[in-house]
């Protein structure tokens, strides 16, 4: 007898009782399909993350004033008093790997335009900001280092909230926002950049030269900022160049060895493959999870099969008085076995594929379809197959012709 | 053709009849009525 | 020569501690073109001894010849393989697959021979099979939708159609009325000339 007739063979038992052989699937449905939903999602955050990494600068290097990992009485990151303009000149005069450099202070307060206002995040920076984020101005210009000096009341607006106070698509450039009761005029408004590391939006955002946040709008004079972003010459630079920061750092404060530092030197590469590390825990263990479910439905169809071959072992008595060899009966319930298996898998990548586009269309969760963890369900539904059918199909193959033809 | 039955009726419809008792033929004859018994050919026991 | 030759044939079975002693030394010639009938009471050792002669279990002691060839002392696999060309079976219940063609089921033995019977040519014998059973109208009817009578031709198309040197009828009429009792003997008698 062929495989290819013994696949006949069972397509045509597995026929004859439609509803046990759906209800069989099931398990594998499901449980294949939340493999592929978990991987999916898992996938979707790891690849957002790395459009991150690329969009945010690979070289980009972040100092906070404070430290929270200090001892005694929390600080609170950017909190603490401890970066100056002085520091940055200091990093930019003795750290030549640090190509671009911006002091950063920022507040949130209500900016309002005409007739609508809107709260939101001012950041007050410097003019190498684009260049370091590698972010484009998309109308207008950002301001320049005169603006800078003089502490000028301008602004360039993130595109939400362009979009928040203007109306989507408008061109602000030259109108005029209030923030604080003082008239900014706006400058230009930057290009759509998405979500941050974080998930915060990045585009809901307004920057201002941070010595106009100083003098202006935080009612504080000084030189305190809150913190430098800076972006160095290379990317394999990074690290040696945020030593480097460091050093000076803890120079410029007077911090003696053994003491911790007063700030935080945090590379992007620390973020995103804190994050990165994250999301592969959480996608091992959705996965993981899944994967159980997955040996459910396996263990599900050995027990059908069981149950199967009791069922029709007259038909097994039958088939063999009529000639077939232990190996035929075993083949035939194998085969079964794998067929509903592996079309549980099938149609379970298609309920996965189906889940988690919805997933992305109603709830906007990215994700991405894993070809690989496909390949591995198709793999593993036939293991499943094979695995656990094989045990009812060996106890089909053993039955005496005899015994089974008088069996009721 | 070999047609099993505990049915000597049914059995009647056979040109040769073979009857079992306690694991042995203890009955062996032809519808044209030789009579044997055991095994032996029917041929012996008409001479 | 004849078809089957049985010489001191002998089946104890061992079921725990008790020996049943079922066939104890039967010896048995049987020419082609007879139609034997084989009697008596349940636990006379004759259903032991169709098994034997079926080729589904083989004895303890003896040997039994078919078709000049000793099958007593041959493995499962040999076994089946003379089961399925050299046997035709017919059983009390039928034991047709439910839920499959009338033609499907006379189909099945040709399944299971070694080299493989090509589908239209398992088709063609099929029906042949049928239509000497008389149920050339018939071929796409499930079992269910069949008569007790026209289900135990079906079952008779299936054990011939393999071309068997032996025709094993297990009690076949013990689920039929007397009328179609006598149709299906009669149908026997007539094959067998």
């Amino acid at each position: 007898m062929t495989l290819l007739v013994t696949i006949r063979v069972a397509l045509k038992a597995l026929g004859r009782n439609k509803l046990r052989t759906a209800l069989t699937m099931l398990g594998m449905i499901i449980g294949v399909a939340a493999v592929i939903t978990m991987v999916a999602l898992g996938r979707g955050a790891q690849q957002e993350i790395e459009t991150q990494i690329q969009s945010a600068g690979t070289n980009l290097i972040r100092v906070r004033a404070g430290n929270f990992r200090r001892g005694g009485v929390s600080m609170g990151v950017g909190g603490a008093p401890t970066l100056t303009v002085e520091d940055v000149e200091a990093i930019r005069r003795e750290v030549p790997g640090a190509r671009y450099l911006a002091a950063g202070v920022s507040t949130r307060d209500q900016v309002i335009a005409a007739n609508r206002n809107w709260n939101t995040q001012i950041e007050g920076t410097d003019v190498e900001l684009p260049l370091i984020r590698i972010w484009d101005v998309e109308t207008g210009v950002f301001f320049n280092p005169s603006h800078v000096r003089s502490a000028a009341k301008v602004a360039v607006l993130g595109s939400v909230v362009r979009d928040n106070l203007f109306g989507e698509g408008a061109d602000p450039v030259g109108e005029r926002i209030r923030i604080r009761n003082q008239s900014f005029q706006v400058l230009g408004v930057m290009a759509p950049k998405g979500t941050g590391g974080f998930g915060q939006d990045q585009d809901d955002t307004i920057f201002v030269p941070y010595t106009t946040v100083q003098k202006k709008l935080r009612g504080r004079d000084g030189t305190n900022i809150s913190g430098i972003t800076i972006s160095a010459d290379s990317p394999d630079n990074v690290n040696p160049v945020a030593d480097e920061i460091t050093a000076v750092l803890r120079a410029q404060h007077g911090i003696p060895p053994g003491e911790p530092d007063d700030f935080m030197v945090r590379t992007q590469t620390d973020i995103t493959t804190m994050r990165s590390q994250m999301t592969q825990t959480m996608t091992g263990l959705l996965a993981g999870i899944a994967g159980v479910s997955l040996i459910v439905g396996g263990i599900g169809i050995m027990n059908i099969m069981l149950v199967s071959v009791t069922e029709r072992t007259r038909e097994i008595g039958l088939r063999m008085a009529l000639g077939a060899k232990g190996r035929h009966v075993l083949w035939q319930f194998l085969v079964e076995a794998i067929v509903l298996s592996l079309v549980g898998g099938v149609v379970g990548i298609g309920l996965g594929f189906g889940v988690s586009e919805s997933l992305t269309r109603v709830l906007l969760w990215p994700t991405a379809f894993p070809a690989d963890a496909v390949a591995l369900a198709v793999g593993f539904a036939a293991a499943v197959g094979i695995f656990f059918g094989f045990y009812p199909a060996r106890q089909a193959a053993r039955l005496d012709p005899i015994d089974s033809l008088r069996f009721e | 053709m070999i047609l099993i039955t505990h049915d000597h009726e049914i059995a009647a419809h056979g040109n040769r009849i073979v009857q079992f008792h306690d694991g042995l033929v203890v009955r062996d004859e032809t519808s044209a009525g030789e009579r044997v018994t055991g095994a032996a050919p029917a041929a012996e026991v008409l001479q | 020569m004849p078809v089957i030759a049985v010489r001191d044939l002998a089946k104890t079975y061992s079921t725990g501690a008790v020996e049943v002693r079922a066939v104890r030394g039967v010896n048995l010639d049987i020419e082609a073109g007879e139609f034997v009938a084989v009697v008596g009471p349940s636990g006379s050792g004759k259903s032991t001894f169709m098994h034997i002669l079926g080729c589904l279990d083989r004895p303890t002691r003896g040997s039994y010849e078919l078709e000049g060839r000793d099958v007593s002392r041959l493995t499962r696999d040999q076994l089946a393989d003379i089961r399925n060309t050299k046997i035709g079976f017919v059983f009390q219940g039928f034991n047709l697959l439910a839920r499959t063609s009338a033609l499907e089921n006379v189909e099945l033995p040709l399944l299971y021979r070694g080299p493989s019977v090509r589908g239209a040519e398992r088709r063609r014998r099929a029906l042949a099979m049928l239509d000497a059973v008389g149920l050339a109208d018939r071929v796409d009817h499930m079992p269910n939708q069949l008569s007790g009578g026209q289900q135990q031709r079906v079952a008779i198309a299936r054990a011939l159609v393999n071309d068997p040197a032996i025709l094993l009828a297990d009690e076949p009429t013990g689920n039929l009325d007397s009328t179609t009792s006598r149709e299906v003997l009669d149908l026997f008698r007539q094959l067998n000339a």
